[in-house]
């Protein structure tokens, strides 16, 4: 496990959220690597390796995926389902991160089978220790199915 | 004198007849007495005179016992006076050859006539002997007259056989008149019981106007309270009678009929002594006389007041069940499976003439109830009628059509009519009422609670999606100010500028968000009266307001000619369309020639202008034609905006009672369509 570079995909529409999250992990040395999709059509095409992302070897797959509800074109909740429906993707965890505490998108999410939902806080702090946490707990004390 | 001749009760009869007949009698032997009696003074006949004056004073003595009533007493002394008289004259004149010897078969005449049986023997027995005293007389020499020598006891044979003859043929006569009177009596009585126990009462008028009375039946005192005399004396107290609603009706026909002399046929009121009101049947036919001649007016009255009590009454229900059928609503019926098996309409009551605009004849030749039946609930209501071959009543609510094709809602309550040896369904009896107005009530109901669902949807909707957009920037105003402190603490100051950078757009975003938000919210709320307005100026004056970004991207903007005026918010509608030009500016893509098309594309099924915006743009995939409309609903996170722009318009369009949408197939452009409510023809 340790010997083998973790890849954390994110899919986040805004730009800032995700330099939040990306900052935030690298200062913490948790994620090896990170890939940023701001819609989830493009994470979809990476995902089942369409369009440009074809080659499994410059595409390979993500070990943990961030996914914010609110995308452009594909839908968050679309993505995810997307993912558990697919019998290859299924297995990759996946961990909601939105600003969205709507009980309606809770449901939903779980009811998609998300292995996660966190819930960006507006603290800093708290989102720093939020961060810090997930990358703990999913990049680092969670094993990983093999993909 | 006068008492005697009146109308005696049916017992006094005979008595009555006997009176006169012995008055007539008695005035005549008065009169003779005293005549005779003063032709014997003149002529010097003491003894004729005094005989004479005995007799008259004997006659007037009988008269006054006649009158108390002492009939037979009275007969009895005149007869004992007239045989008295007899002897007298016999005696005073020549004997048994005298000719007052006539007077014999008068007075057994006269006793048959007033006295009875034995009255008449004992007169005839002492006429007999005092005859056979004179002849006994005459021949033994005791009274001497001329004629006596003549006299033998041969003359006695023939006395007796003359008083025989005399008795004999009397006695018939009398027989026989007693015997007619008593039949004629029985027969008048007959009459008389028919006409005074009939329950009708029987009248006799005259001919003149307003008919005088002359015979009224005994039967009209109970039922007007004045009695038969009451009507004699007042001939014309009928015509008092006649109730003021209706004596000038029955005046005018009988001046009518007694002109024409048709029968008097008519139902009236009248008004009797204790100031009831009585209704009476008349019915009246002249009577003529035996030359053809009209005599008199025969009539009927009969007492109708209970009869028009029950037709009043009949009347009064009748009415009722009028009035009640017109203000029903519903209206009950049964019907019959005839021998065909089919189901018939027997019977209706209540408002079904005005539920279905047919009488019973009609409806059942229209087709009946199946046939008036919705086509749409011909099987909901075979579903009813299986319930009720299974014994069990059913409540239904189908659509039926009027005469005048108006669809009504009705809703059918039936109950089986089962026939238990056959173990089927004999017949339905139910009632039907009219649901209409309460159908109306719940669609509009349902349509209400259809909308606040769908305004709940997009209330959530918005709350939703602007507690998350709303919260995304603060959390990026958070994040890079922790940033901002580090980078500061480490005095990189490019970074740090980076990092203020960032945080101003962000606040920079949410201020622009609450600002779009705001204005979202006013609309339907905050719009301006509303206004005829011609689209061309609106479009120009949208375009005015993006002209920057427009000559920006080089759009040409292309406008139809004379577009149609339009009813609405003018202010909001530039807003509309400004909204789409711009959209179509910002997706041009990396189109050579930009172009946008403004103009109408004919009216949708409504009657309503639909306008257009066609660009030559990006275009929209069909996925997203949906979503695009959305609050917030960005396709693409690198264009400027919030993504309220089109929710904007939709919102505007909406409150404006006109519809939206988009036609792309996602690489050629994209075209907005939307409908406004024209100006009403006035």
């Amino acid at each position: 496990m340790m010997g083998e570079p973790v890849l954390v995909m994110l899919v986040e529409d805004n730009v800032d959220h995700a330099e939040l999250v990306i900052r935030t992990l690298e200062d913490h040395h948790i994620a090896n690597r990170i890939q940023h999709f701001s819609d989830g059509q493009a994470a979809l095409d990476y995902l089942l390796r369409r369009e440009q992302y074809t080659d499994p070897e410059t595409s390979p797959r993500p070990h943990v995926i961030l996914l914010d509800l609110r995308l452009p074109r594909v839908d968050g909740l679309e993505v995810l389902q997307a993912i558990k429906d697919n019998e290859e993707l299924k297995s990759i965890p996946v961990v909601v991160l939105t600003t969205s505490e709507a009980e309606r998108d809770v449901t939903r999410a779980y009811h998609n089978h998300v292995n996660s939902y966190l819930v960006k806080p507006v603290g800093f702090e708290e989102f720093s220790k939020l961060m810090n946490d997930l990358g703990f707990y999913w990049l680092g004390w969670n094993t990983h199915p093999r993909i | 004198m006068k008492e005697t001749f009146l109308p005696s009760q049916p017992g006094d009869d005979e008595k009555n007849r006997l009176a006169r007949i012995l008055n007539i009698i008695l005035l005549f032997m008065s009169v003779g007495s005293i005549t005779v009696a003063l032709i014997g003074l003149l002529t010097g006949r003491s003894n004729l005179a005094i005989v004479m004056c005995i007799s008259a004073v004997t006659a007037i003595v009988s008269l006054l016992l006649a009158r108390r009533g002492m009939v037979q007493q009275a007969g009895f002394l005149v007869l004992i006076l007239l045989v008295a008289i007899l002897n007298m004259l016999l005696i005073i004149g020549t004997g048994i050859h005298d000719i007052a010897i006539m007077l014999v078969p008068v007075i057994i005449l006269i006793a048959g006539l007033l006295l009875n049986r034995t009255g008449l023997i004992l007169i005839t027995g002492l006429t007999s002997l005092s005859l056979a005293l004179i002849i006994w007389g005459e021949i033994d020499g005791i009274l001497r007259t001329p004629y006596s020598a003549y006299t033998d006891w041969g003359d006695l044979v023939i006395v007796f056989i003359i008083i025989a003859v005399s008795t004999t043929t009397v006695r018939l006569l009398i027989e026989d008149l007693r015997a007619s009177l008593r039949r004629a009596y029985s027969s008048e009585a007959k009459y008389k019981a028919v006409i005074e126990n009939n329950p009708s009462i029987i009248y006799i008028q005259g001919l003149k106007e307003e008919n005088p009375t002359f015979y009224i039946s005994s039967q009209v005192n109970h039922l007007l309270g004045f009695s038969t005399q009451a009507f004699l004396d007042e001939p014309y107290l009928w015509v008092q009678l006649l109730h003021p609603d209706d004596k000038e009706k029955v005046l005018a026909e009988n001046k009518r009929t007694n002109k024409s002399l048709e029968p008097f046929i008519m139902d009236y009121r009248m008004t009797a002594k204790n100031g009831q009101v009585v209704w009476v049947n008349d019915h009246a036919v002249v009577v003529r006389d035996s030359n053809g001649k009209p005599d008199f007016w025969l009539g009927i009255w009969t007492d109708i007041t209970e009869r028009k009590q029950m037709e009043n009454a009949l009347r009064l229900s009748e009415e009722r069940y009028r009035l009640i059928s017109e203000v029903s609503v519903d209206y009950t019926f049964s019907t019959e499976v005839d021998a065909q098996g089919e189901m018939r309409l027997t019977w209706v009551a209540g408002a079904f003439q005005s539920m279905t605009g047919y009488t019973f004849d009609e409806y059942v030749t229209a087709g009946g109830w199946r046939g008036r039946l919705h086509p749409d609930d011909r099987e909901r209501d075979d579903g009813y009628l299986e319930i009720l071959q299974k014994n069990q009543p059913v409540i239904g609510e189908v659509r039926t059509l009027k005469k005048d094709g108006e669809l009504r809602w009705v809703r059918v309550y039936a109950h089986p009519v089962w026939e238990r040896a056959g173990r089927r369904l004999a017949g339905i009896y139910g009632a039907v009422q009219d649901i209409t107005e309460r159908k109306q009530v719940e669609a509009e109901r349902e349509k209400l609670i259809r909308e606040l669902e769908a305004k709940n949807t997009e209330l959530e909707q918005f709350t939703y999606t602007v507690s998350h957009d709303l919260k995304s920037p603060l959390v990026t105003v958070n994040g890079f100010l922790d940033f901002l402190k580090k980078d500061v603490g480490s005095g990189n100051i490019e970074k740090s500028n980076q990092d203020i950078s960032r945080i101003s757009d962000a606040v920079q975003k949410m201020e622009a968000l609450l600002n779009e938000l705001l204005e979202l919210s006013r609309i339907g709320r905050m719009m301006n009266p509303s206004e005829d307005v011609s689209f061309g100026g609106i479009v120009l004056e949208a375009r005015d307001q993006v002209r920057g970004r427009l000559e920006a991207k080089k759009v040409e903007v292309e406008i139809q000619e004379g577009l149609p005026s339009v009813r609405g918010d003018r202010v909001r509608l530039v807003e509309v369309v400004q909204n789409l030009l711009d959209n179509a500016a910002k997706f041009m893509g990396s189109q050579p020639k930009p172009k946008v098309k403004v103009g109408i594309r004919g009216t949708d099924d409504r009657g309503n202008p639909v306008f257009y915006v066609q660009d030559n743009g990006i275009g929209i995939d069909p996925r997203f034609h949906e979503r695009i409309f959305g609050l917030f609903n960005k396709l693409n996170p690198n264009i400027e905006g919030t993504g309220i722009g089109l929710a904007l318009v939709k919102r505007i369009v909406d409150v404006h009672g006109g519809r939206v949408w988009v036609e792309s197939d996602g690489t050629n452009g994209s075209t907005f369509l939307f409908t406004l409510p024209p100006i009403p023809k006035s």
